[in-house]
């Protein structure tokens, strides 16, 4: 694949996350939040 | 693409706000241990909102201060232990339910025969007094088509008790000398919103903030059942929105997460450090959430309160709170 070609692709799931996010539940938006910030103390990623 | 592009910009004054209000709250909060920085995140909010007034440009960043408040809220879920919630778990879980189905069919009986109130009304200052305040209230909006009129009186009536509650409860706690979980539990079962009960739970100590945030998890978690319940009571009379998909689409989905971290910390994953850590940074999302909380509360909407509803709620905020008081003291 060229490089156009993966940037595409990168940009496409970018956008689909965009527009997953903005079309879950406030609810939901708060325990996706929550469990990273979670998530990220497990692997131990500073926060 | 675009809509992402453009909402952050739309967001942004407002979340600078929070951010910014916290901070000085919480750096306030350290010099005036007194208050402490919750407290006084609200406090910043509720002056702001009635002296100056909040700019249209920094609405849409305001508004998202439930979204913080519930991810502070799902992280509570790490510091829980299941040993903890099975000492007094059931308890609480079955004060709770006694709260939300002896709130709804006092206030609604009362609502009834004392102040001769009509369906609609009753419906909706009986689900913001016993379940979660004026997300109840829309939630309960929507399953019955209220009257817009019903659904602002139920708002300021509510957004009023939020108000007194937050003032008087952390002094009440002080007179009555109760114990951390003692006096969290009894805030978790006698108030009406969650922003409001966290708020005078984490203002009397951490122990009290936990569990009146817990016990209140436990009521809001109700929604989803009484809206059903509402809605197949207006189906009698015409309306037909009473598909059982319906109690789903209203639980409040951000107790899924609290309970997915209650698991993960259980499951021994967390070390003492990252607990301390995501306890932290819990404290900043609620300091954030506090301060739109106070931005919320203007005296206009409150004034939109009529004296019945405000004399109906009243009595079953004294009620609930009276008998609440008893049972912790006797079962805690």
């Amino acid at each position: 694949m060229t490089n156009a070609g993966v940037a595409g692709n990168s940009v496409s799931l970018v956008s689909r996350l965009r527009r997953g996010w903005t079309a879950l539940d406030s609810g939901w938006k708060s325990a996706l939040l929550g469990l990273l910030i979670v998530g990220l103390h497990i692997t131990g990623v500073p926060t | 693409m675009a809509l992402g592009r453009t909402r952050w910009p739309t967001l942004l004054p407002g979340l600078v706000v929070l951010v910014v209000f916290g901070v000085v709250a919480r750096l306030a909060g350290s010099a005036i241990p007194a208050l402490g920085p919750l407290v006084l995140a609200i406090g910043l909010g509720v002056v702001t909102v009635n002296v100056f007034g909040t700019p249209a440009q920094v609405k849409p960043g305001l508004d998202r201060h439930g979204l913080l408040l519930e991810t502070g809220i799902v992280l509570l879920g790490a510091s829980l232990t299941f040993d903890e919630l099975a000492r007094t778990g059931a308890v609480v879980a079955a004060l709770a339910i006694a709260v939300v189905l002896g709130g709804v069919l006092l206030l609604e009986r009362v609502a009834a025969t004392v102040f001769g109130m009509n369906r609609g009304p009753r419906a909706l200052l009986a689900s913001g007094a016993s379940v979660c305040g004026v997300s109840a209230v829309l939630a309960v909006a929507g399953a019955i088509d209220a009257d817009e009129a019903d659904i602002t009186y139920a708002i300021g009536t509510i957004l009023l008790f939020d108000a007194v509650t937050l003032l008087a409860f952390p002094v009440a706690g002080d007179l009555l000398a109760l114990g951390g979980k003692q006096f969290g539990v009894w805030a978790g079962l006698s108030l009406f919103s969650t922003g409001p009960t966290a708020a005078v739970g984490f203002a009397v100590s951490e122990t009290a903030g936990r569990w009146a945030t817990i016990t209140k998890l436990v009521r809001n978690s109700f929604i989803g059942v009484l809206a059903l319940a509402y809605a197949l009571r207006t189906a009698t009379s015409g309306d037909s929105r009473t598909s059982p998909a319906e109690v789903w689409y209203r639980f409040p989905k951000f107790l899924v997460g609290f309970l997915a971290v209650v698991v993960v910390a259980n499951l021994g994953w967390l070390t003492p450090a990252a607990i301390a850590s995501i306890g932290t940074t819990a404290d900043w999302l609620f300091t954030f959430a506090f301060v739109g909380l106070g931005l919320e509360m203007e005296l206009s909407r409150i004034r939109d309160a009529g004296l019945r509803p405000i004399a109906l709620v009243g009595l079953h905020l004294v009620t609930v709170s009276l008998l609440a008081l008893m049972a912790v003291q006797v079962l805690l």
